[in-house]
């Protein structure tokens, strides 16, 4: 009698290992999930400041080749862009590239822009590369 | 009976990854616009430098800025990237010019901008 009854509550061994090992990698799996989740996050992060950050000095270069001014407000130091002293980037990214090629009465444009990564960590490697051309407006 | 039966644990298992499943999946679905707008703000740039050269033809030269459709290929900058130039005839002394952009979108799905502009001969000389 006393026998049955502990037979019929407790866990045998077999049905604890089972349980610890369901129970271990479903928490491996969705560790490795948010694990993934959160270096994705980080990237998408630097790549959104780099992609604002490119676009927005993009078209302030554009806006001021348009209006006839001439490109050497623009200049580049230690990797911040800035138009006249005034910094157009942030601090989290640096200007990789930056061209004006004169075409005919127009200016090529090209500009790159990095995510600041002095450690070279992959999570942070973001970059975009934007070039166009403008005709200055008489 | 109290316990949970090993049927019961993996309903419990597939609900949850399911859940998670439909989670993870609306979660890159977050990040696809953000992909997007590296490839459209290219492709807007490139679209505005096909008017911009247009329009340096017509500072040049009117009759040079031709009637007709010329292609440039930018399969470097974009994948199967493409620049469409379509000049119009718009009056006198006046052309519409069409300017479309196509790419493959990295989902491989075919995009494309297309901005128009008018043209006007204003360098021109009265008689």
């Amino acid at each position: 009698m006393a026998k049955a009854i502990r037979l019929k509550n407790g866990f045998t061994l077999v049905e604890l290992l089972i349980y610890t090992a369901i129970v271990g990698g479903m928490l491996a799996v969705s560790l490795s999930f948010a694990w993934q989740i959160i270096r994705g996050e980080i990237k998408m992060r630097a790549f959104r400041e780099v992609q604002a950050n490119t676009d927005f000095a993009m078209t302030k270069i554009a806006f001021a080749l348009r209006d006839g001014q001439d490109p050497s407000g623009f200049t580049v130091s230690s990797g911040i862009l800035y138009q006249n002293g005034l910094a157009l980037t942030t601090t989290q990214v640096r200007v990789v590239n930056l061209q004006f090629t004169s075409v005919s009465n127009a200016y090529k444009i090209n500009l790159e822009i990095g995510y600041y990564n002095p450690t070279s960590r992959p999570e942070y490697e973001a970059a975009v590369a934007l070039e166009t051309t403008v005709v200055p407006r008489y | 009976m109290k316990g949970q039966s090993l049927v019961e644990l993996l309903i419990a298992l597939g609900i949850f990854v399911a859940a998670s499943g439909v989670a993870v999946s609306l979660l890159i679905a977050g990040y696809l616009p953000g992909l997007q707008a590296r490839e459209n703000s290219l492709a807007l740039l490139l679209a505005e430098e096909g008017l911009e050269n247009a329009r340096i033809t017509r500072d040049n030269n009117w009759n040079s800025l031709s009637l007709g459709i010329q292609e440039e290929d930018l399969s470097l900058k974009l994948t199967e990237g493409k620049r469409k130039l379509t000049v119009e005839s718009a009056g006198t002394d006046r052309k519409k010019v069409i300017l479309e952009v196509s790419w493959k979108s990295f989902l491989n799905q075919s995009r494309k901008i297309e901005l128009k502009t008018y043209l006007t001969n204003w360098q021109k000389q009265s008689d």
